[in-house]
């Protein structure tokens, strides 16, 4: 997805010389063709990236359209105040972008384990927050970006993603989930809400609980801050699960709750606070230590089926 | 003391007095700064920004906003008042001003991405960033620092309010910040050193500094924290205190009678 975003991007500051993007030491060989096309658009601030979001806010003060580019932690934890008070305060059109969200870089350790910003940067005013789960998610979010979106917004890039079919359901348009699992043609036992990498996991588990005879559909929330009201409309009364690889506060359970009806059983499969783990693993091998994995889902589903 | 510095530093008091607000040791301490540097560089010069990174000083700059009739005396006279746009830390959301800051540490980075923007686009003009002592304790100070030596931002002028007094005692007494000079020296800049409340003397700096080729620059200026009245000059109560009756009424004399 990372690629994809790049290559997007390389291609509209090509088109649009305000376009900058700014990256704190951070895109070994990933950032370079954008460097070879747009040299006088890309700054390496350094490893400073308070830093960057403070020259960032001076640069969209001067009308200029800003990336930021890091680690996912990077870009939004360490940087929080500084782009409170410059980006958001100000309204200015600079866009966050986090490489490696939830555990992408499991194995390096909960430094480098994004599973606090989506609900810290949730909080920001004037901010929206993406997470997209392929690269034509992520192609259609950073197209929308670049020609549609001119205030703050934070963009979280995993490193897994799924790959799409090709007769893949199509974004009807921003604020609209996009069905990602299969169309069923059978009745819908349980509606599903994921985001960014672990929508993945949530179809292998569907197919699973297929053959146990349990139909769901799973929709990806790549859109954190807008929901649409028709789509909204069509969750009456339903049963729903929300799978999201960060802690449950103020994630995507909390942004699904606020938005749907108060009728809907609303569940939550997602990373408890205060059990977080801590040793090496892979991004996979991490889901199933905080059994948020394709076992614990399935499980989930099956638990959920059994209640009235 | 020049006559329009003391009208509105008496201005000043009097907001500060019916407000209940605080921070005047530190609004009178770079006043004359602000002043010097508004009238000569900002006022009716687009090319040029001031961005005022010790927020906490705010009411120094609505107040010559005020003086040069950007602001009208309806708006400030709201100061710090409830629902009042003049907020305790300066406020974009006020004609004239481009950057709200109050977290210190946070203008000049901003400072920088506007210095950066003027370069990359080839426009000309200044950028004028006024930081406080204290605030050279803040991290992201030094990460801009060496950034606007990089990119040899020449159109970047840093002045800091040298008062030698912080929120709780004196800045040797809680962190050290010398050698000042030698630090900045050492980040690559072009540093020169003046009295604060002397506007000829900030003039022949400034204008030393807007003759840089190559490197940013910082102008330290020593300054007087409460300048204008012995009652609250270079005493650290003066940072958050706000005068009573009585004392607001000595302190007027005092400045009036300044020389």
């Amino acid at each position: 997805m990372r690629d994809q975003f790049l290559k997007v991007l390389t291609r509209e500051a090509k088109k649009n010389k305000n376009i900058f993007l700014l990256v704190a030491d951070i895109g070994f060989k990933v950032v370079d063709e954008f460097k070879r096309i747009n040299p006088e658009q890309f700054i390496n601030v350094g490893i400073s990236e308070q830093n960057m979001a403070g020259i960032a806010t001076g640069l969209a003060l001067s009308g200029k359209k800003v990336f930021c580019y890091s680690i996912a932690n990077f870009t939004s934890l360490r940087s929080i105040e500084h782009i409170r008070n410059g980006a958001c305060y100000h309204k200015l059109d600079i866009k966050f972008i986090s490489g490696g969200s939830g555990y992408s870089y499991g194995s390096l350790g909960y430094s480098h384990h994004a599973i606090e910003d989506l609900g810290i940067m949730r909080c920001l005013p004037n901010l929206d927050v993406f997470s997209p789960c392929s690269n034509y998610e992520i192609e259609y979010i950073t197209n929308y970006l670049v020609k549609s979106h001119n205030f703050p917004a934070y963009l979280r890039i995993d490193k897994s993603k799924i790959n799409e079919e090709k007769k893949k359901k199509l974004i009807s348009d921003i604020v609209t989930p996009r069905l990602v699992s299969k169309n069923i043609k059978k009745k819908c036992h349980i509606i599903i809400f994921s985001t960014g990498g672990i929508v993945q996991e949530v179809n292998s588990a569907l197919s699973d609980a297929e053959k146990k005879g349990v139909f769901c559909l799973n929709y990806s929330i790549f859109n954190i801050s807008k929901l649409s009201k028709n789509f909204v409309k069509k969750f009456k009364n339903k049963k729903i699960l929300v799978v999201e690889e960060t802690i449950k506060e103020n994630g995507v359970y909390s942004f699904v709750k606020d938005n749907l009806d108060t009728n809907n059983q609303i569940h939550s499969l997602s990373i408890n606070k205060n059990n977080i783990f801590y040793n090496a693993g892979n991004q996979s091998f991490i889901r199933k230590k905080q059994k948020i994995s394709k076992t614990y889902i399935l499980k989930k589903i099956i638990k959920l089926m059994s209640r009235s | 003391m020049n006559k329009h510095l003391k009208l509105i530093r008496l201005k000043i008091l009097e907001l500060i007095f019916a407000s209940k607000a605080s921070h005047i040791g530190s609004i009178f301490s770079c006043l004359d700064v602000i002043f010097f540097v508004y009238k000569k560089y900002i006022n009716k010069n687009k090319n040029n920004k001031f961005i005022l990174s010790k927020g906490h000083a705010g009411l120094a700059y609505y107040a010559v906003l005020n003086f040069f009739k950007k602001i009208n005396n309806e708006v400030l006279n709201n100061y710090y008042q409830n629902d009042s746009e003049l907020i305790g830390h300066i406020s974009h959301k006020v004609n004239g001003i481009d950057v709200s800051t109050g977290s210190l540490g946070q203008g000049l980075p901003i400072a920088a991405g506007f210095a950066l923007q003027k370069k990359i686009d080839k426009k000309k003009g200044y950028i004028f960033c006024l930081i406080s002592d204290g605030e050279c304790q803040e991290g992201s100070n030094w990460e801009a620092a060496l950034f606007a030596n990089h990119f040899k931002l020449n159109n970047l002028i840093v002045i800091v309010d040298y008062n030698k007094l912080q929120s709780l005692t004196s800045i040797k007494k809680t962190i050290s910040i010398e050698p000042l000079r030698a630090k900045w020296k050492a980040f690559g800049w072009n540093v020169y050193r003046c009295n604060g409340h002397s506007l000829n003397e900030i003039n022949k700096k400034v204008e030393r500094a807007m003759s840089s080729k190559k490197s940013p620059s910082l102008i330290i200026c020593d300054t007087i924290k409460g300048k204008g009245s012995k009652i609250m000059e270079n005493k650290v109560l003066w940072h958050y205190r706000c005068p009573s009756l009585e004392e607001f009424n000595s302190i007027k004399k005092e400045i009036q009678n300044y020389k």
